[in-house]
C-alpha cells in the first residue's frame, strides 16, 4: 500500500513539474519571440507556483517574471528578487542574479552597452582590433574579407574576388587580427576545391596577401586568435577524416603543431590568454548532449583544465586583458549571462562571478580590447514556422476546411511533418528555443487520436526531414553521425536509435531520401562535384545494392514519388532553349519525359540558379497519381521579396497546365507538405511572420568588477 | 611568448602535443626510467619468467607475435596481447575496455593468473617498491611509448612524396569504400569505443564475449604491419586475412556494429589498402 501510495505521489508531482515546465516554455516564446510581457507574466506565476518540488525551475520562473516587471518599470521587481534570496537559498546563480539585480554588485550599475554598427553587411565572423578602432568581417556580398571602421563609419575590402552576391565561390571568413592591430589572418575557402586555407593580409593601405598554410588534407580551418607576441595563430582544424584539432600555425614560416584533437563538433571560440601561455576554448560535455565546458590548455601541451564545469551549457568567451579572469557565457540561470571565474596559471581559482545578467542569446564574442571592452555580435532574427493541417480539394487546389496549428506554441519552430502509416501519428522536427546555442533539434511525435506529444532525439548530430516507413518501424532522413559523416540513416522511431543506410563519399553529396511503397529500398538524389551529374538512385535496404534511375547534368530538386510509386517529377534545365522544365521520370525503367518547358527569365549562365528567374516548384501529388499541384515563382524563395506567381495544376498525361485560382495560401508557405493516408488531409509546413531583425555589434564596458588595461 | 617547455617526452609528428597525464602522477624521466626497468623485470612475475616486456615487445610494436597472450608455468590467456603504443592517449584500457586508467591498468597483468600470478604487495616487496610507486612508474614508462612521424604523418603533414602512389590509393581506400575511418579515426587511429565486428562469433555464439555482446575496443593501427597477428584473439594471421575479414562484411550476428558490410574489394584496392597499413609505421621504432 505504501509503495502505492508513494508511487502516485511521484506520478503527481513527476507530472506537476511537467506541466510547469511547460508553462515557463510557453512564457518565454510570449515573452521573447510574441513580445507579450502580460501574457508571459502569468504563465511565469503559473510555473513557480506549480513547480512543486523543483525548485530549480520555480527560481527561474520567478527570476523571469521579476525581469519582465523591470521592463515594465514595476518596482514589483524588486520585491521577487528579494523573495529568490531569500527562499532559494539553494539555487545558488538564481541568487547570484537576484542579488546582481538588488545591487549587491556595484560594477554592474557602472556598465554600459552601446549599439556600435548594425545591418545586414554586419557578422560575428571577424574580430575588433585591440583599439577597438575596426571590426574585420566577411562581406557576403562578394565574398570578400573586409574591414569595417567604427568611428569613421566607413567599409574597405581587404581581398578582391570579384564576384557577386548570387555567385560567391569563394571567400573569406574567421579573420583575427594580430596585437599590434596591422595584420589579419583568415580563413580562405574555394568551393571549387572543397578546400580551405590559411591566409594573412595587412589591415592598413595595401593589403598584400600571402598564403600562410596550406595542407590537402584539412578541409576546413578557422583562425581564432594570434598569440601576444605575434608569433603564432590559434587555429580550429577540420580534417579530411573528420578529426577536428586545435593547432598552432607559425606567423614565421606557415608549420602546424597539432595540441590536441577533439571529436567532430570541434571547439567554440578559442583564445590565448594574455600571457600567451594558455588557450581557452569549449567542447562538449559528452558525446551525445549539447551542452559545453570550458577548457584551459597549456600551449606547451603539458595540461589541460577543465576550468568551467557545470552541467548547463557554457561556452567560451575571452580573457580579461589582466588574463585574471576567463569570461564565458552560461545558461545555468535559465538564460544567458557573462560570467568570468577567477583563472592563475591556467587553474580556476573560485566560483564564476556573474558579470552581466542579460547577455544576448545569440551574442557572438569578436574579441576584448586592451582597454578591457567586450565587443560582441548579434545574428538576425530567424524564420519561425509551424505545422498547420487542413483538408485538400485536389481538384480546385483549395482548402476544404480552415487550416488549423498544429504544433504547440512554447516551441521555437516546427515543419517538415511525416504521417505514420496508419495515419494517427504526425512526427515533425522541433528546434527548441527560443535561439538557445546550440539548436537543441528534436523530433516529436503527436498522437491525432489523444493529442499527446512524445519526443525523440534521434542519435545523429543534424538531421533533416523524417520520412516514416510503410511498415512504421522507420524514419528514413539526412543527417550526420556521431563522428559527423554526412549520410541516410534510418532511425527507431521508439529509441533515436540510428543505423547507417550510406555514407557520402569524396564528392558526392546525396539529397532528398524517400522510401519505396514496400519500404525494401529507398530513392534519393546523388549529386556529383566533378562530373557536376546528378543522379535519383534506388537502394536496396539490405543488400546496398544500387540502380540508377536517371544520371544527366542539371537535376534539380524535387524528388517525390506519385503515390502509385511510377514516377517521380524533377525539375531541369533545357541549356539550348534558355528554359527550365519540369521532367517526368518512370521509376521503373523507360526514357524521362519532358512535361513541361517554360522561359527561365535569366541569362544562359543563371539557368540553374534556384535564387534566379522563374521556377516551378513541386508541391503535391493528386492522390490519383494524374496530376500533381506546382508553385511558381520568381527571384529567391527564401527571400521575402520574391514573387508569387500562382498554383497550377499539372497533368502526367501531357495535358495543358492550368492555373488554379484563389488558392487561398501563400505557395511560399507551403513547403515540403505531407498528405495524410487517407488522401484527404494535408500537414504544412507554415512560415509565421515575424519582424526581422538585422545583426548587431555591440560593445559592453566597464563590465569587469576592476576593470585593468593589458 | 610562446614556449614549448622542455617535457620528458619528445612527441612525434601526427600525434598531439597535449599528451593527458593525470596531475598526481606527473611525468619525469625518472619515473620513466623506473617505469622501463620495472617493464623488463621478470621479479614481477610468479616463477620470475617473464616481464610485462616478453607479452610486449618493443620490436613487435610492445606485442608479441603470438595468438594469445603466454603467462608464468605455460598457462596461456584468453587474448592477444595488445600492442602497447601510443596509449598515453587511450581513455580506456584492455581488450573490453574494463578500466579507465593506466595507472590500475598497468597492475592487473601482474595479478593475473595467467599471467604474471602475483599480488600487488608481493610484486611489491620482491622489487622494494609500494604498490602505488609500481603503477606509476609503469604507468609512466607506457605512457613514453609513442609512435608517430609515419610516411602517413609527414604526407598528411605536406610531404605529398611520403606515401606511394600505391599507398595514397590505400588512403582513399581506407576513408572512403574501405569505410575503415568508422572506427579507426584520429591521430591514433582509434575511436577509442567498443564495436562488435563479429570476430568472436562461433557456431551461433560467442567465444568470448568481449565487453558484453562481443564487442571489443578499437585497436590503434600504428605499426600495424610489425604487430600480427590481428583481432582480439589473434584469430588473423596476416593484414591480407584482416583485409578479407572486413571485405566480407565480418560474422554476421545479432549485434554486428552497423557499419559492416561487405565492401566487395576489388585484388588491387586490397593490396592499396594493405600498402597504405604499412606506411603507419613509425619512422624509428616506438620509443623503448
Amino acid at each position: 500500500m505504501k509503495r502505492i501510495i508513494l508511487f502516485c505521489l511521484m506520478t503527481a508531482v513527476a507530472g506537476f513539474a511537467e506541466t510547469a515546465q511547460e508553462w515557463y516554455q510557453k512564457a518565454l516564446v510570449k515573452e521573447r519571440s510574441e513580445g507579450k510581457l502580460e501574457e508571459a507574466m502569468q504563465l511565469y506565476r503559473r510555473a513557480a507556483e506549480g513547480a512543486g518540488i523543483d525548485r530549480a525551475l520555480a527560481a527561474k520562473a520567478l527570476m523571469q517574471l521579476a525581469a519582465c516587471y523591470e521592463k515594465l518599470g514595476n518596482t514589483e521587481s524588486r520585491k521577487i528578487y528579494e523573495r529568490v534570496v531569500r527562499e532559494y537559498g539553494d539555487q545558488k546563480e538564481a541568487v547570484t542574479v537576484a542579488r546582481s539585480r538588488l545591487g549587491g554588485s556595484t560594477h554592474m550599475g557602472r556598465q554600459t552597452n552601446t549599439l556600435v554598427w548594425t545591418g545586414a553587411k554586419v557578422n560575428g565572423r571577424g574580430m575588433v582590433s585591440p583599439d577597438g578602432r575596426f571590426v574585420t568581417y566577411t562581406d557576403w556580398d562578394s565574398g570578400d574579407l573586409a574591414v569595417h571602421d567604427i568611428a569613421a563609419a566607413t567599409d574597405r575590402r581587404l581581398t578582391d574576388t570579384k564576384q557577386d552576391k548570387a555567385s560567391v565561390n569563394v571567400f573569406a571568413e574567421g579573420s583575427a587580427i594580430s596585437p599590434d592591430g596591422k595584420q589579419v589572418a583568415y580563413l580562405w575557402y574555394d568551393s571549387t576545391r572543397d578546400k580551405a586555407q590559411l591566409w594573412l593580409a595587412s589591415l592598413n593601405g595595401n593589403a598584400n596577401a600571402r598564403r600562410l598554410f596550406d595542407n590537402p588534407d584539412v578541409d576546413w580551418l578557422r583562425p581564432w586568435d594570434w598569440s601576444p607576441d605575434g608569433k603564432w595563430v590559434v587555429v580550429a582544424l577540420f580534417r579530411t577524416d573528420k578529426t577536428q584539432q586545435i593547432g598552432l600555425v607559425s606567423i614565421a614560416d606557415g608549420t602546424m603543431r597539432v595540441l590536441k584533437s577533439v571529436d567532430w563538433r570541434g571547439t567554440g571560440r578559442i583564445r590565448f590568454s594574455p600571457d600567451g601561455k594558455h588557450v581557452g576554448y569549449d567542447l562538449p560535455q559528452n558525446e551525445t548532449g549539447v551542452e559545453r565546458d570550458v577548457f584551459v590548455l597549456s600551449v606547451d601541451g603539458a595540461r589541460e583544465i577543465r576550468s568551467v564545469a557545470h552541467p548547463s551549457n557554457d561556452t567560451m568567451l575571452d580573457w580579461t586583458p589582466d588574463g585574471r579572469l576567463l569570461l564565458f557565457a552560461s545558461d545555468r540561470t535559465g538564460t544567458l549571462g557573462l560570467w568570468g571565474v577567477p583563472i592563475a596559471d591556467g587553474k580556476p581559482q573560485g566560483a564564476p562571478e556573474l558579470l552581466r545578467a542579460d547577455f544576448p542569446a545569440r551574442a557572438e564574442s569578436i574579441g576584448v580590447t586592451r582597454t578591457g571592452t567586450l565587443y560582441y555580435a548579434i545574428h538576425g532574427s530567424q524564420d519561425r514556422f509551424k505545422i498547420q493541417v487542413a483538408t485538400m480539394d485536389f481538384s480546385t487546389g483549395k482548402y476544404a476546411s480552415k487550416p488549423t496549428d498544429l504544433t504547440q506554441d512554447y516551441l521555437e519552430s516546427n515543419a517538415t511533418p511525416t504521417w505514420s502509416p496508419d495515419g494517427r501519428q504526425l512526427a515533425y522536427k522541433s528546434v527548441r528555443g527560443p535561439a538557445q546555442k546550440p539548436s537543441h533539434e528534436v523530433i516529436l511525435i503527436r498522437s491525432m487520436d489523444s493529442g499527446q506529444v512524445r519526443e525523440l532525439r534521434p542519435k545523429l548530430t543534424y538531421f533533416g526531414p523524417m520520412a516514416w516507413a510503410p511498415d512504421g518501424r522507420w524514419f528514413l532522413t539526412l543527417g550526420g553521425d556521431l563522428q559527423g559523416r554526412r549520410g541516410i540513416f534510418q532511425v527507431d522511431p521508439d529509441t533515436g536509435a540510428a543505423t547507417t543506410l550510406l555514407l557520402d563519399q569524396p564528392g558526392e553529396r546525396s539529397w532528398y531520401p524517400h522510401w519505396s511503397r514496400d519500404g525494401k529500398s529507398f530513392l534519393f538524389k546523388r549529386d556529383y562535384r566533378l562530373s557536376k551529374e546528378s543522379a535519383y538512385i534506388e537502394r536496396d535496404v539490405a543488400t546496398g545494392k544500387e540502380r540508377v534511375v536517371i544520371r544527366r547534368r542539371v537535376l534539380l530538386n524535387m524528388v517525390n514519388p506519385s503515390p502509385d510509386d511510377q514516377y517521380l517529377v524533377s525539375r531541369s534545365v533545357d541549356e539550348a532553349s534558355n528554359s527550365r522544365t519540369l521532367l517526368l521520370i518512370p521509376l521503373q525503367g523507360g526514357e524521362a519525359r519532358e512535361l513541361l518547358r517554360y522561359p527561365a527569365e535569366v541569362s544562359r549562365e543563371d539557368l540553374a540558379d534556384s535564387r534566379k528567374g522563374a521556377w516551378l516548384n513541386l508541391g503535391m501529388w493528386a492522390p490519383d497519381s494524374r496530376s500533381f499541384l506546382a508553385f511558381k515563382y520568381r527571384g529567391d524563395p527564401q527571400d521575402p521579396r520574391s514573387k508569387s506567381l500562382g498554383t497550377w495544376r499539372i497533368p502526367v498525361d501531357g495535358g495543358a497546365p492550368q492555373k488554379l485560382d484563389d488558392t487561398s495560401y501563400r505557395d511560399s508557405d507551403v513547403a515540403k507538405p505531407a498528405v495524410h493516408p487517407d488522401r484527404r488531409r494535408v500537414a504544412f509546413t507554415v512560415k509565421e511572420t515575424t519582424p526581422r531583425r538585422d545583426p548587431e555589434i555591440w560593445a559592453l564596458d566597464n563590465f569587469l568588477p576592476s576593470n585593468t588595461a593589458k | 611568448m610562446l614556449l614549448f617547455l622542455a617535457t620528458a617526452v619528445t612527441i612525434p609528428l601526427g600525434l598531439d602535443l597535449y599528451l593527458p597525464v593525470p596531475e598526481e602522477n606527473p611525468l619525469t624521466a625518472e619515473k620513466i626510467e623506473l617505469g622501463r626497468r620495472l617493464f623488463f623485470d621478470r621479479r614481477l612475475s610468479r616463477d620470475g619468467s617473464i616481464s610485462c616486456g616478453s607479452c610486449h615487445e618493443p620490436e613487435r610494436g610492445f606485442s608479441d607475435g603470438r595468438t594469445v597472450a603466454a603467462g608464468v608455468f605455460g598457462r596461456v590467456g584468453r587474448r592477444n596481447s595488445p600492442a602497447l603504443i601510443n596509449r598515453g592517449y587511450g581513455r580506456s584500457f584492455f581488450w573490453d575496455s574494463r578500466v579507465a586508467m593506466l595507472e590500475e591498468q598497468v597492475l592487473k597483468p601482474i595479478e593475473d593468473a595467467n599471467e604474471m600470478d602475483l599480488t600487488v604487495g608481493e610484486a611489491a616487496s620482491r622489487v622494494g617498491l609500494t604498490p602505488e610507486q609500481i603503477a606509476r612508474a609503469l604507468a609512466s614508462y607506457v605512457r613514453s611509448i609513442l609512435s608517430g612521424d609515419s610516411g602517413y604523418d609527414r604526407f598528411v603533414n605536406g610531404d605529398r612524396s611520403a606515401l606511394t602512389a600505391e599507398q595514397q590509393a590505400g588512403l582513399a581506400i581506407f576513408r572512403g569504400k574501405g569505410n575503415c575511418t568508422a572506427c579507426h579515426v584520429g591521430p591514433n587511429f582509434t575511436d577509442e569505443r567498443l564495436h562488435n565486428t563479429g570476430v568472436a562469433w562461433r557456431e551461433e555464439n560467442w567465444a568470448d564475449a568481449g565487453a558484453g555482446r562481443g564487442d571489443f575496443k578499437t585497436p590503434t593501427l600504428r605499426e600495424i604491419a610489425r604487430t600480427a597477428p590481428y583481432m582480439h584473439d589473434g584469430s588473423l594471421a596476416t593484414l591480407e586475412e584482416v583485409v578479407e575479414y572486413y571485405d566480407s562484411g565480418g560474422n554476421r550476428n545479432p549485434g554486428l556494429d552497423s557499419e559492416l558490410r561487405p565492401l566487395h574489394l576489388s585484388e588491387a584496392e586490397k593490396r592499396h589498402l594493405i600498402a597504405f597499413l604499412h606506411s603507419l609505421n613509425g619512422r624509428r621504432p616506438p620509443s623503448q
